[in-house]
């Protein structure tokens, strides 16, 4: 089935590069309403140059849609567009074995990947913009193929994306959730999307290098794929969202008490929290792709020929290693050493989430169970401390070290810490509970190590009647704990850590982008 | 030649030639006849020039005997009775508790990520690193501060720092190279898996910038920093290889610059800045730093072609193995040009290994290396010999001499 869903991104031009054989499309859509947007379609072939408006409903459209009212498109072939600042523009498309995709696109890392059949490739084009940084995880879409094992579930959140029918490619809207909301307007306070990596980063010789032998990968089961094409689009609005509530409490605890020094304020924001906010991004990637190295001791036959993922963890390990040296650089530029400190110590965390029970194979949270019940003491305060690790210790660390960077004292930092530390965690727990409380979630692809399930474990002989099942019963399972008191257990401890995120900003002057802060605590709780 | 003149001022120089053996009498009366030509390198950052490397380098093997000359010179003239100023002597109370003192930074919650991470930190590596900067903060400190300058606490970390982060970017490189052995055991990622290596590689590597912020020297941070950055750049530069001749030796030089001087140059350097030495001293730490780095390096790719694997402690050949075309085959390239070939798609295909080691035997690309890095080694002694001499500047000399002649 063709599909094409062309969503875009708020106030940013999109623009699509088609290189093709046949055509030479370029899509530019101007402008941008709250609500329907309007794509140009310039034919530059020959040319020719013909803008007309393609009315898209609702920031879709399809590619039958397209087709009627252009018939340059003559693609039956499903696209995806999805949009970042004038500059980047991730294409996905799939099936044009034939089609010369010559842009600069060829050499970005982390944006190339074939998924599923699908290349997806950001074309970079900065010429003349002094931006440093740029954004390149817009909300799109996302593709889900279905694999007989549902091996993809994991990635996927939100009641839309679970209703998907066994079609070859299917691409859910995009999350009008309140998160979605929340986060689209906070946006707008900072005034650009955060930075995921440096531009100059991105446009690097080195990543350069890596893009090539990315494409080797193409096709192959190592994790790097995945976890590339999740750096174009990553299902939980997670990636981008660390920058974000930097860069909202940075502008919410306002400018330096001690007066400026050096650095003038850009939209209420300090060059260098931006920096630091890129910094946690690319800190942040730069776990995922090490995560994803695979112990090649461990593989199956049916994962591939050896070599292949050999090679995909030399990319692997040198792409992280790439970021987190960047990262490195950038911080120490930041002249600063206590916040080369709270940043080290959060990477540090980072490795310890790793070692922990959780990280287990297929023990993740988000992960499909295994069938089998994770460590038998594992407990809620297990949870807590894991989430802290692994994704609150760099949110509250840098919010903590954005109001140092700014000179702010103590007090206001303990509050910022505090507030990235619980809203990741009410996140996380938010997250775990959509399976269990969605209108039609999939009964089986919830975490045996997530909070409700560890808090339905934690009651009254719950724990014993079911590990005493030899095989264990993930249908059931979900039932029960549907029907018990785990669900109200877990909502409670979300709101609590909601309410602390709260309390933690209450005495930062009101302002919009703590407003905006708020609206994304009341999202998650 | 800076301390020759000085001894010549104080009226020592009599007497140490009176005391040297005939055979070194001979050679420093030669040595005051050629030392004002002696070579100074010009340079980038990888101190040596493509076209100074590789052209004529043969002709210049006849002089080469010059060098062994002042290298008796050096390591005798100093005032400082040999036995006292052997590096060792001079570290050893040191290095004896820097193992330790690691482990310990690495203590964690996690007693399976702490075992990783310390794995590595038996005290059975050469702690090449943590002496070389020890010796050069002993040696700054003596020069700016006079002869009984402690060493600092803060210097004392930087060594620390200097061996985790060579450490962690060997967690790194094991699984990168897949290897088996590492300093006579099991490498990382046989024992504990690739994953787990890596994650504990980048735990060391945070807890090194943990205790280097701790420091709080952010000149210090922006220096090591620089370092992790060249680590990796190193890293890709060995995924590529050049085409062209000149470029592909000046790449070599880069790479190895990046991969091993690098460290070497900028923790020598911020031990420097941490002894509130003058610019002038910290650029001299520096450029003894790279030159000792050059040369370290540049005699590890020979000893990968002349060792065999139970000396070295890490299989040998492994860099061919690995499709890294090092300095002896370079040179042995220019006189068969076949082995462009091999050198572009990287020993790939059976037998190309064998091919190589063969070229290299049949040509004296080895030799031509072993140049290279003696040149390296006397421009370290050049530089140390700004300093005013003490025992631990003395045994920088010595270490920039060992660094050529060791057998592993």
């Amino acid at each position: 089935m063709a599909a094409c869903v062309v969503t875009t991104l708020r106030r940013f031009p999109l623009a699509i590069h088609h290189h093709g054989n046949l055509r030479n499309v370029q899509l530019v859509q101007n402008a941008p309403h709250k609500n329907a947007s309007t794509l140009l379609l310039q034919r530059t072939r020959s040319s020719v140059q013909i803008s007309r408006p393609v009315k898209t409903g609702v920031c879709t459209c399809t590619c039958s849609q397209l087709q009627k009212n252009h018939g340059s498109l003559k693609s039956k072939e499903p696209f995806l567009i999805s949009s970042n600042l004038a500059y980047t523009t991730s294409s996905i498309f799939t099936g044009m074995q034939d089609q010369v995709f010559k842009s600069r696109s060829d050499t970005i890392f982390g944006s190339q990947s074939l998924y599923n059949g699908f290349v997806v490739a950001p074309l970079m084009h900065a010429p003349n913009s002094t931006r440093s940084i740029c954004s390149s995880v817009p909300l799109t879409n996302i593709h889900r193929n279905r694999t007989p094992g549902g091996a993809s579930s994991n990635q996927l959140t939100g009641p839309h994306l679970l209703r998907g029918t066994p079609s070859r490619s299917l691409f859910g809207l995009p999350d009008r959730s309140a998160w979605a909301s929340a986060i689209a307007e906070a946006e707008k306070i900072v005034g650009y999307p955060t930075s995921f990596i440096g531009l100059r980063c991105l446009l690097s010789d080195e990543l350069s290098n890596v893009a090539m032998q990315v494409r080797k990968l193409v096709g192959t089961k190592h994790p790097l794929v995945k976890t590339a094409k999740n750096l174009v689009y990553d299902g939980k609005h997670n990636i981008q969202t660390r920058g974000l509530i930097i860069l909202l409490i940075s502008k919410a605890a306002g400018p330096s008490p001690k007066g400026t020094d050096n650095q003038s304020m850009v939209r209420g924001i300090y060059p260098s929290q931006r920096t630091l906010a890129e910094i946690a991004e690319m800190i942040h990637t730069a776990f995922l792709v090490h995560k994803g190295v695979v112990n090649i001791r461990d593989l199956l036959p049916s994962d591939g020929p050896r070599s292949v993922m050999e090679f995909g963890n030399k990319i692997s390990v040198l792409s992280g290693d790439f970021l987190l040296a960047s990262a490195c650089m950038g911080l120490a530029k930041l002249r600063n050493t206590y916040v080369v400190d709270l940043i080290s110590q959060a990477i540090s965390d980072l490795t310890e989430a790793a070692f922990m029970a959780f990280s287990e194979e297929g023990a993740e949270p988000g992960a499909t169970g295994r069938g089998q019940l994770p460590l038998p003491n594992l407990g809620v305060a297990d949870w807590t401390r894991y989430v802290y690790l692994s994704s609150g210790s760099l949110i509250a660390k840098s919010c903590r070290a954005a109001l140092e960077l700014a000179g702010h004292g103590e007090e206001m930092q303990k509050c910022a810490f505090e507030f990235g530390k619980n809203i990741a965690l009410a996140q996380q727990l938010h997250q775990e509970l959509q399976l269990f409380t969605a209108f039609n979630g999939s009964p089986t692809s919830f975490s045996l190590t997530s909070a409700p399930v560890l808090l339905h474990l934690e009651g009254s002989g719950n724990r014993d009647r079911v590990s005493n099942q030899t095989k264990l019963d993930m249908k059931k399972l979900h039932r029960e704990i549907r029907a018990g008191s785990a669900i109200a257990k877990s909502q409670d401890l979300c709101r609590t850590y909601a309410e602390s995120a709260r309390l933690a900003i209450s005495e930062f002057p009101q302002s919009e982008a703590r407003d905006a802060l708020l609206k994304m605590v009341k999202a998650v709780s | 030649m800076a301390t020759f003149m000085w001894l010549q001022n104080v009226g020592l120089l009599r007497q140490i030639r009176l005391s040297l053996p005939r055979n070194l009498r001979l050679c420093l009366k030669k040595i005051n006849s050629t030392s004002d030509k002696s070579i100074s390198t010009t340079c980038c950052r990888c101190g040596l020039s493509s076209t100074v490397a590789s052209s004529n380098c043969k002709g210049r093997l006849r002089t080469n005997n010059r060098y062994l000359y002042s290298r008796c010179f050096s390591t005798n003239s100093n005032v400082f009775p040999k036995e006292t100023c052997s590096p060792e002597k001079l570290t050893q109370d040191e290095l004896a508790s820097l193992h330790g003192n690691i482990c310990k930074e690495l203590i964690t919650e996690r007693r399976s990520l702490q075992e990783v991470a310390q794995y590595y930190f038996d005290g059975k590596g050469k702690a090449f690193r943590p002496m070389l900067v020890l010796l050069t903060a002993g040696a700054c400190n003596s020069h700016t501060h006079g002869a009984n300058r402690q060493l600092l606490d803060t210097q004392r970390q930087i060594a620390m720092i200097a061996e985790m982060i060579h450490t962690a970017s060997l967690m790194h490189d094991d699984v990168i190279d897949n290897a088996d052995t590492r300093r006579n055991k099991t490498a990382i990622n046989e024992k504990w898996g690739q994953k787990k290596s890596i994650l504990a590689g980048d735990f060391v590597l945070s807890v090194s910038s943990k205790v280097l912020a701790r420091i709080g020297n952010e000149e210090v941070v922006l220096i090591l920093s620089q370092v992790i950055d060249d680590l990796v750049r190193g890293e890709f530069m060995q995924l590529g290889s050049k085409e062209d001749e000149n470029e592909r030796f000046s790449h070599y030089l880069k790479k190895t610059f990046m991969k091993t001087a690098s460290l070497m140059a900028h923790s020598c350097q911020a031990v420097a800045v941490l002894g509130k030495c003058s610019d002038e001293v910290c650029q001299i730490a520096f450029e003894y730093g790279r030159n000792v780095g050059m040369a370290f390096q540049l005699i590890d790719d020979v000893l990968d072609f002349v060792s065999s694997d139970s000396e070295m402690g890490k299989p040998t050949s492994a860099d061919l193995k690995l499709g890294l075309a090092t300095g002896p085959v370079l040179f042995a390239a220019e006189k068969f040009p076949e082995l462009d070939a091999l050198i572009m798609r990287r020993f790939s295909e059976p037998g190309d290994v064998e091919r190589a080691r063969e070229a290299v035997a049949k040509t004296d690309g080895i030799e031509q290396t072993r140049y290279i890095a003696n040149k390296y080694s006397q421009e370290a002694k050049r530089q140390i010999s700004q300093l005013t001499p003490s025992p631990a500047s003395q045994a920088l000399t010595e270490l920039s001499q060992r660094v050529i002649t060791r057998l592993k």
